[in-house]
C-alpha cells in the first residue's frame, strides 16, 4: 500500500526527538525549545494530514516489521488509533509549551525533555499499534519512559512515588505480558479486528475468561481501575506538566485505550457478553466511579483531589466500553478525548497556582480567584465540564454514556451516573466558591502586578484546553469533532444505532 | 532444511566464501594468536586485537554460510567417524559461536582502547601479558568447543576453556580475586573429571565417541544412565546451576571486568551448550534421558531463577548484583530442559536468552569497570553520586531493559518465547516461576537504576583518573554491546530460522 | 566437596577421583590408552596449578562446617562411589566394543606403526592439538598467579653431584631422544620423551646452576614453550589449505610430518613441565621486578 511508511515517520519524530534532545547541552535552551516545538508541529501537521486522508479518502496506513516471537510488528492507521493519536499529538504539543515555562532554570532539563519525547513517541507507539503484541511493547516503554519525569525532583518522596509507579506497572506489565503470550498460543492471531478477531471463536471459554482477566487486570493498572489505582496518587509527586501528561494523555489514557482495544477489537463486545465478562467489568468500572469520587472528596491537598478525580473518570470510559451499545461506546471513545482536554486543564491550572503563590492545599485557596484570575476561570470552565453542566464537554460524554446505558438495559449506569456527577459539584464547587466568593488570605492578596498574573507559557495551554472545553461541547456535531469521529468508530465496531434516543 | 530467507547474497561472494575452512579458520587463528601473543608479550595488545577480529571475521563468514547452505560438517584429517574426530555445525552452535565471538571481539576491543588509556595504572588495567594469550586461547577453546562433535573432544575443549578462565579470574592480582580463582579451579577440574567419567562409562559401553554414531547405538541401559547423570552434574556445575553456584559470584565478582564480562557472558554458556547438545542429540532421542531428569534440571533452574534474583535484590556491591544476575539468567537457560520435549520454540527461547544476556552482562560487567574508575568503588551506596558519567547510566538503562525482559530487547523475544512454551507444554507453576523471577530482576535493576535519580550528593574529591571514566574509550564498547542487547529483538525473524538449521547434528 | 574448607582435603579428595577415573582407564584396551593419555594429560595439568598454588601465599581459609553438611557430603560421595563400582562390575568388559577394529584396519595408511601414535597424532590428531594449546594455557595461567618462589637447591658447585650429572643430563637426552623416535613403531612418544627431558632439565635447575636453561623469563624460554604448539598449527593450517581439509596429511608425508610435531611436541613439552615445576614466571633476565 502507498503510504506505508507514514505510520513509522509519525512515531519516529518524537523518537528521533528524544535522542537529540538527551545529547543537547543544558545551557542551549534555545537549540532545546527549537527540536522541541517543530517535533510537537511537525507531528500535529502530519496527525492533520493523516485524519484528512482517512476521513474523506477512506485510507488505511499500515506498517510491518517481522519479528521472532509473537507477531509481527504493525503500526496501523485507523480512526480509532487518530482519535488517539491526534489527543497525543495536540496535547503534547501544548504541555511542551507549558513545561518550557514551568522549568525555566530548573536543573536535568535535557534529560527531562529527552523522556518526555520518550513518553510520547510510546503513546503514539500505543494508538498505532495493529496488534496486541505491538501495543505491549509501547506500553511497557511507556513505563520505562515515565518513571525518570516521576522521580525528575530526586527528593526522597519523589523516590517512593516512583518505586510504587514501578512496582504497580511492571507487575501490571507482567500480567499483560502472560495474557498476551497466552492469547497468542490459544487463538493463533493478536491481529485488533474491528468487531472482534474471529480467531478467537475457536478458544474455550474458561481460557478467554482466565486471559480476559490478565489482560485487564495488566491494563487496569494504568487505568486505575479499583483495587489497581494506588500508584496514581503516589504519582503526584512528579513536575506539574508530567501530572497533566500522566492524567490526560499517556498513562492512564493507554490503560483505557488498552481496554477499549481489547473489549471491542480482540475480544468483540458481542463475545465480551457472551462470555459473562460485560457485566461484571462494567461493575468494577461503576464502583471505581463512585469510590474515586469519595476519596476526592477526603482530600485537601489540590493535587491528590484531581488525582482521585482522574481515577473516578477514566473508568467512565471503562465503562462505556463495556456496555453492549454503540451510544455507550460514542460515549467513551468521546470521554477519553473530552476528560483528557478538561483533566489537563485542570493539572496545568493547580500547577500555576502551584508556581504563582505556592499553594498546595484547597483549604488554602481563599480569593485566589482575584490574584489569578484568568488561571481560575480556565479552571473554572474545567471544572464545571467535569461535573457535566450543559453544554461543556463532560456534559456530551456523560449523556452518551447515559443513553447507552439505557439501550443495553442497564438503567442503573444512569444512576451511577447521575451521583457521580452530585460527587464532582460535591468536591470541585468548593473550590470555586472559595477562589472567587471568599476573601483572599495574606497568601493570595497582593493583585498581580504588571500585564500578566504568570508568563504566557503558563498561561496560554490551559486558556487554550478550556476553550476546547467549550467548543468541543457546543460544536459537538461539526465535522470532526471528538462526537463525530466517535460515531464514525462506534458504528464499525458494533454495527447497529439504535433509534429513537439520539438520532 | 531450506536456507534461511532473506540472507541472500551473490553467488560469486557466496562461492568464494565457501571456498575456506572458516570453522578451521576460526580454531586456528586465536591459537597462532594466542601463541604468538605469550611469546612477544611486547605486541601482545596488537595481536590480540587482529586475531580476535580475524577470528570474529571468520566466524561470521561460518554462521553466514550456515544460514544459507544448511549444517557445517568435517572429517578432521579424513578420518570419518567413529575412528576420527567430527566438527559439526547446526543453527544452534552457528548462533552460540557468533554470540561468542561478537562479544568476545567487543571485549578485546574494550580491552585494547581503555588498557592504552591507563598504563600507568597496572592495578586498574589487565595485565596486558597475561590477559591477550589466555583470552586468545580460551577463545579458541571456545570456539572449537561449539563445533565439536564427539563427547572426548567437547572434553578437551572444556579443559581449554576452564583454565584458560582460571588464569583469567586470577589475573588482577587482588587476593579475594586470587582466592576465588583457586576455588574456581577446583570446582573446574572436579566437574571435567566427573564428566570424563561420563564419557569413559560411556565409551566402555559402546566403544564410540562420535555423538552421531553414539547416537544409533546408544540404549537406556542403567550404566548409560549413570554416565548420563554424572555429565550433566559436571556441566551444571560449571554454568553454576543452583545449588552448585557458590563459586560464581566470588570469582565472577573479584575479577578485573574485562574478565568478568568474558567469564559471565559466554564461559558459563559454553559448559550450557554442552549439556544442550548431549541432551538434545544423545539422551532425549535414544531414551536414556527421561522427562524426571529434565524436570530436575528445570526446578533447579527455577530456583536459581528465584534464589539469584533475590541475592541480587539484596547485594551491596555492584558487581555482585551484576554476578548474581548470572546465576538467575542461568536458571532460565537451564528451565528450557523440561519444555524441549514440547516443540522448537523452547530451543530458540534458549539462544535468545543466551545470546541477548551474553550481550547485556558484557555491557554490565564494561559498565561496573567506569563506575569503579568514577567513584572508587563500586558500593551501591555510592552510585547517587554525581561524578557518574551519563554513559554508564544509559549503558545500565539498556543492558537492565534487556535482562528484565523488557521489550523490544532481545531478552523479551526471549522471555516471550519462554512464557509461550511454560504455557504449552509446563506446569503453570513453570509459568509463575518465570514471572516471580522477571519481577525480581526487575526489582534488582529497578534498584540500580533508581540509585541515579537519588537525591544529589556532594562529589567527594577523588584522586583518581575521574577524566579518565568520562572518555569515549571507556564508554563506546559497552554502550554499544547494551544497544545490541536491545537490537536483538528487532533482528526480524532470521535469527529464530537460523537456530532451526539442521535439527540435529547428523 | 565444593565447601571442604581445607586445601589439604580438597587435594586429597581430587586425588582419589582422579585414581578412581585413572583405573578405568587402566582396563581399556591398547588404542584407549592414547585417550587415557590425553585424558591424564589435562587433568594432570590442572593439578600442576593447583600444585603451583602451594606456593603462592592466601589459601582458602579453615573453616569447619557443620555436621549435617559434612554428613551430606560423605553420604553423597559414598553414593557416587557406590554407583561408580556398580557400574564397573555391572559392565561386561569381555565383549566390550572399541575401536581396536577400525585402528587396526587404518593403520597402515596411518604413517606409523604404534597405534598408540597413530591414534594421537594422526587418528585423533586434533584431540592433541588442543591437548598442547591446554599446555600452553597452563603456563600462561601459573604465570598469572605471580612471580616463581625459590626453587630449593643444591649450594653450587657441590663437587659429587657435579660429577653425577655430567654423564647422567646426556645420557638422558640421549633417551629421550630414542623414546621419540620409538614412538613411531613401539609405545613412547611426545609426552614420554619430553618428560624425561624435563627430569634432565630439573637436575640441571636443582643444581644450582647460574645458566641452567628455564629460570629466566627469555624470549628463547617462551619460543620453546609455544613452539608445540605453533609447529602443530602451522601443519594443521597447511593441510587444511593444500588438503582442504583439517589435518589431513598429504599422501606419504604423515610419517616426516608426525616426526616433526613430535620433536617440537618433545621440548614444548619439556619445558612447560619445568616452568610449571617452578609454580610462577620466572624473573626477567635483566632481574626487574
Amino acid at each position: 500500500m502507498s503510504g506505508a511508511w507514514l505510520p513509522i515517520v509519525v512515531l519516529s519524530i518524537s523518537l528521533i526527538a528524544a535522542p537529540l534532545i538527551f545529547a543537547t547541552a543544558e545551557r542551549r535552551v534555545a537549540l532545546r525549545t527549537t527540536i522541541n516545538l517543530c517535533a510537537a508541529v511537525l507531528k500535529l501537521g502530519l496527525v492533520a494530514y493523516l485524519t484528512w486522508q482517512v476521513a474523506f479518502e477512506g485510507a488505511r496506513y499500515a506498517w510491518r516489521w517481522p519479528m521472532a516471537a509473537g507477531s509481527d510488528l504493525v503500526l496501523q492507521v485507523d480512526p480509532l488509533a487518530l482519535l488517539f493519536l491526534s489527543l497525543s499529538a495536540g496535547l503534547w504539543l501544548l504541555t511542551t509549551i507549558y513545561a518550557i515555562g514551568y522549568l525555566e532554570d530548573a536543573p536535568h532539563r535535557s534529560r527531562f525533555f529527552g523522556f518526555f519525547s520518550l513518553c510520547v513517541a510510546a503513546t503514539t507507539g500505543i494508538a498505532l499499534a495493529g496488534n496486541l503484541y505491538t501495543f505491549l511493547i509501547f506500553y511497557e516503554l511507556l513505563t520505562l519512559a515515565t518513571y525518570p519525569l516521576v522521580v525528575h525532583r530526586q527528593t526522597p518522596e519523589a523516590l517512593r512515588g516512583g518505586r510504587i509507579y514501578l512496582a504497580y506497572t511492571l507487575t501490571g506489565g507482567m500480567l499483560l505480558l502472560v495474557g498476551t503470550v497466552w492469547l497468542g498460543s490459544a487463538a493463533g492471531s493478536l491481529d485488533f479486528v474491528t468487531a472482534g478477531n474471529p480467531a478467537l471463536a475457536s478458544v474455550d471459554p474458561i481460557t478467554l475468561t482466565a486471559i480476559f482477566a490478565l489482560l485487564l487486570a495488566g491494563l487496569g493498572v494504568k487505568a486505575a481501575l479499583f483495587p489497581a489505582h494506588g500508584w496514581l496518587p503516589q504519582a503526584m509527586v512528579a513536575p506539574a506538566p508530567v501530572s497533566a501528561l500522566l492524567h490526560a494523555v499517556a498513562v492512564v489514557k493507554a490503560g483505557a485505550f488498552g481496554i477499549i482495544r481489547v473489549v471491542e477489537e480482540v475480544f468483540g463486545i458481542a463475545l465480551t457478553v457472551k462470555l459473562g465478562l460485560a457485566l461484571p467489568l462494567a461493575g468494577l468500572a461503576a464502583f471505581t466511579i463512585i469510590y474515586g469520587s469519595l476519596q476526592a472528596l477526603r482530600q485537601d491537598d489540590l493535587k491528590r483531589r484531581l488525582a482521585y478525580s482522574t481515577v473516578s473518570q477514566v473508568s467512565y470510559i471503562v465503562l462505556g466500553a463495556a456496555l453492549f451499545s454503540p451510544l455507550a461506546l460514542i460515549g467513551a471513545l468521546m470521554h477519553l478525548v473530552h476528560q483528557g482536554l478538561m483533566k489537563i486543564t485542570l493539572f496545568m491550572c493547580a500547577g500555576n497556582i502551584a508556581e504563582a503563590v505556592h499553594l498546595y492545599k484547597v483549604s488554602d485557596l481563599d480569593g485566589i480567584g482575584r490574584r489569578l484570575p484568568w488561571t481560575m476561570t480556565a479552571f473554572t470552565v474545567a471544572a464545571l465540564g467535569m461535573i457535566g453542566v450543559p453544554p461543556l464537554a463532560g456534559f456530551v460524554s456523560k449523556w452518551y454514556l447515559a443513553a447507552g446505558g439505557i439501550d443495553d438495559q442497564n438503567a442503573w449506569v444512569v444512576l451511577v451516573l447521575l451521583a457521580s456527577s452530585g460527587l464532582n459539584a460535591l468536591y470541585l464547587l468548593p473550590i470555586l466558591h472559595r477562589a472567587w466568593f471568599k476573601a483572599p488570605t495574606a497568601a493570595t492578596a497582593g493583585a498581580a502586578s504588571g500585564r500578566l498574573e504568570i508568563k504566557w507559557t503558563l498561561l496560554a495551554p490551559p486558556l487554550v484546553t478550556a476553550a476546547l472545553v467549550i467548543g468541543v461541547g457546543l460544536f459537538a456535531n461539526a465535522p470532526f469533532s471528538p462526537l463525530s469521529w466517535a460515531r464514525l468508530i462506534a458504528t464499525g465496531e458494533i454495527p447497529r444505532l439504535p433509534e429513537g434516543l439520539i438520532r | 532444511m531450506p536456507p534461511v530467507q532473506g540472507l541472500r547474497m551473490s553467488d560469486a561472494a557466496g562461492a568464494l566464501l565457501a571456498g575456506v575452512d572458516w570453522a578451521a579458520v576460526a580454531i586456528l587463528t586465536p591459537l597462532v594468536g594466542g601463541a604468538a601473543a605469550f611469546v612477544l608479550p611486547n605486541r601482545a595488545r596488537a595481536i590480540g586485537v587482529a586475531a580476535s577480529g580475524a577470528t570474529a571475521a571468520a566466524a561470521v563468514a561460518l554462521v553466514w554460510l550456515i544460514a544459507t547452505g544448511g549444517p557445517y560438517d568435517l572429517a578432521v584429517g579424513g578420518w570419518s567417524a567413529p575412528l576420527g574426530i567430527r566438527l559439526a555445525a547446526d543453527g544452534l552452535s552457528a548462533a552460540l559461536l557468533g554470540m561468542t565471538n561478537l562479544v568476545g571481539a567487543s571485549v578485546a576491543v574494550h580491552v585494547a582502547l581503555t588498557g592504552r588509556a591507563t598504563k600507568n595504572d597496572p592495578e586498574a588495567g589487565v595485565a596486558a601479558w597475561g590477559f591477550w594469550p589466555l583470552w586468545l586461547l580460551l577463545l579458541a577453546g571456545l570456539n572449537a568447543l561449539y563445533l565439536s562433535a564427539d563427547i572426548f573432544n567437547l572434553y578437551v575443549t572444556l579443559e581449554m576453556v576452564g583454565l584458560s578462565a582460571v588464569g583469567l579470574a586470577a589475573l588482577s592480582g587482588k587476593a579475594d580475586a586470587f582466592k576465588a580463582a583457586m576455588r574456581y579451579l577446583l570446582v573446574g577440574i572436579i566437574a571435567s573429571l566427573v564428566y570424563l567419567l561420563g564419557v569413559t562409562l560411556l565409551y566402555a559401553q559402546y566403544g564410540v565417541l562420535d555423538l552421531a554414531t553414539l547416537r544409533q547405538v546408544m540404549i537406556p541401559a542403567p550404566a548409560t544412565q549413570l554416565a548420563m547423570v554424572a555429565m550433566l552434574a559436571a556441566l551444571a556445575m560449571k554454568s553454576a546451576l543452583f545449588p552448585l553456584h557458590g563459586w560464581l559470584p566470588p570469582a565472577h565478582g573479584n575479577a578485573t571486568a574485562p574478565v568478568s564480562a568474558l567469564l559471565s557472558a559466554l564461559v558459563v554458556k559454553a559448559s550450557l551448550y554442552i549439556a544442550v547438545r548431549l541432551w538434545l542429540d544423545l539422551f532425549e532421542p535414544t531414551g536414556v534421558g527421561a522427562g524426571a531428569v529434565a524436570t530436575v534440571l528445570g526446578i533447579l533452574g527455577a530456583c536459581a531463577v528465584l534464589w539469584g534474583g533475590l541475592q541480587a535484590l539484596i547485594a551491596k556491591r555492584l558487581k555482585l548484583v551484576v554476578a548474581y544476575s548470572t546465576v538467575a539468567q542461568v536458571g532460565y537457560l537451564f528451565m528450557c530442559f523440561p519444555l524441549w520435549a514440547g516443540g522448537r520454540e523452547a530451543l530458540t527461547a534458549f539462544v535468545y536468552l543466551a545470546v541477548a544476556h551474553a550481550f547485556a552482562k558484557s555491557a554490565l560487567f564494561l559498565a561496573c569497570e567506569q563506575v569503579q574508575r568514577a567513584l572508587g568503588d563500586d558500593q551501591m551506596s555510592s552510585l547517587s553520586r554525581p561524578e557518574l558519567p551519563g554513559a554508564v547510566k544509559i549503558t545500565f538503562a539498556l543492558a537492565a531493559v534487556s535482562l528484565v525482559g523488557l521489550p523490544p530487547s532481545g531478552g523479551f523475544i526471549g522471555k516471550w518465547l519462554l512464557l509461550d512454551s511454560t504455557l504449552l507444554h509446563g506446569p503453570t507453576v513453570w509459568t509463575v516461576a518465570v514471572l516471580c523471577g522477571t519481577l525480581l530482576s526487575a526489582a534488582a535493576m529497578a534498584r540500580v537504576l533508581a540509585r541515579f535519580f537519588a537525591p544529589e550528593e556532594q562529589a567527594v574529591a577523588q584522586d583518581l583518573v575521574v577524566g579518565d571514566a568520562a572518555s569515549w574509550r571507556f564508554s563506546l564498547t559497552p554502550l554499544l554491546l547494551a544497544a545490541a542487547a536491545v537490537g536483538i529483538g528487532l533482528l526480524g525473524a532470521w535469527p529464530a530460522e537460523l537456530v532451526n538449521v539442521g535439527e540435529t547434528v547428523q | 566437596m565444593l565447601w571442604s574448607g581445607s586445601r589439604a582435603r580438597m587435594t586429597m579428595l581430587f586425588i582419589g577421583f582422579g585414581g578412581v577415573v585413572a583405573l578405568v582407564w587402566m582396563r581399556l584396551g591398547a588404542p584407549d590408552v592414547a585417550l587415557a593419555e590425553a585424558a591424564v594429560g589435562a587433568a594432570l595439568t590442572g593439578a600442576l596449578i593447583l600444585r603451583a598454588q602451594g606456593s603462592v601465599p592466601s589459601p582458602l581459609p579453615e573453616r569447619s562446617l557443620p555436621w549435617i553438611i559434612r554428613g551430606l557430603v560423605a553420604g553423597l560421595s559414598v553414593a557416587v562411589f557406590s554407583a561408580l563400582a556398580w557400574a564397573l562390575i555391572s559392565l561386561d568388559w569381555q565383549v566390550r566394543p572399541g575401536l581396536e577394529g577400525a585402528v587396526e584396519a587404518r593403520l597402515p595408511e596411518s604413517g606409523v606403526t604404534n597405534p598408540v601414535t597413530a591414534v594421537l597424532l594422526n587418528f585423533r590428531g586434533y584431540d592433541t592439538l588442543l591437548e598442547v594449546a591446554v599446555l600452553l594455557i597452563a603456563t600462561a595461567a601459573v604465570w598469572c598467579l605471580g612471580r616463581s618462589p625459590e626453587t630449593p637447591r643444591l649450594p653450587p658447585g657441590d663437587p659429587l653431584y657435579l660429577a653425577l650429572l655430567r654423564p647422567l643430563i646426556p645420557l638422558l637426552c640421549i633417551v629421550a631422544g630414542y623414546l621419540l623416535w620409538l614412538g613411531a613403531f613401539a609405545p613412547g612418544g611426545a609426552f614420554q620423551a619430553g618428560a624425561v627431558l624435563s627430569g634432565a632439565l630439573l637436575l640441571l635447575l636443582v643444581a644450582g646452576l647460574p645458566r641452567a636453561p628455564g629460570q629466566m623469563d627469555t624470549l628463547r624460554l617462551r619460543v620453546t614453550i609455544a613452539a608445540g604448539l605453533l609447529v602443530f598449527v602451522v601443519v594443521a593450517a597447511a593441510t587444511a589449505m593444500s588438503q582442504s581439509t583439517l589435518l589431513q596429511y598429504p599422501p606419504g608425508l604423515a610419517k616426516h610430518l608426525i616426526l616433526v610435531i613430535e620433536a617440537a611436541l618433545t621440548l614444548s613439552v619439556a619445558f612447560t613441565f619445568l616452568v610449571l615445576f617452578q609454580g610462577g614466571r620466572p624473573a626477567p633476565p635483566d632481574g626487574r621486578a
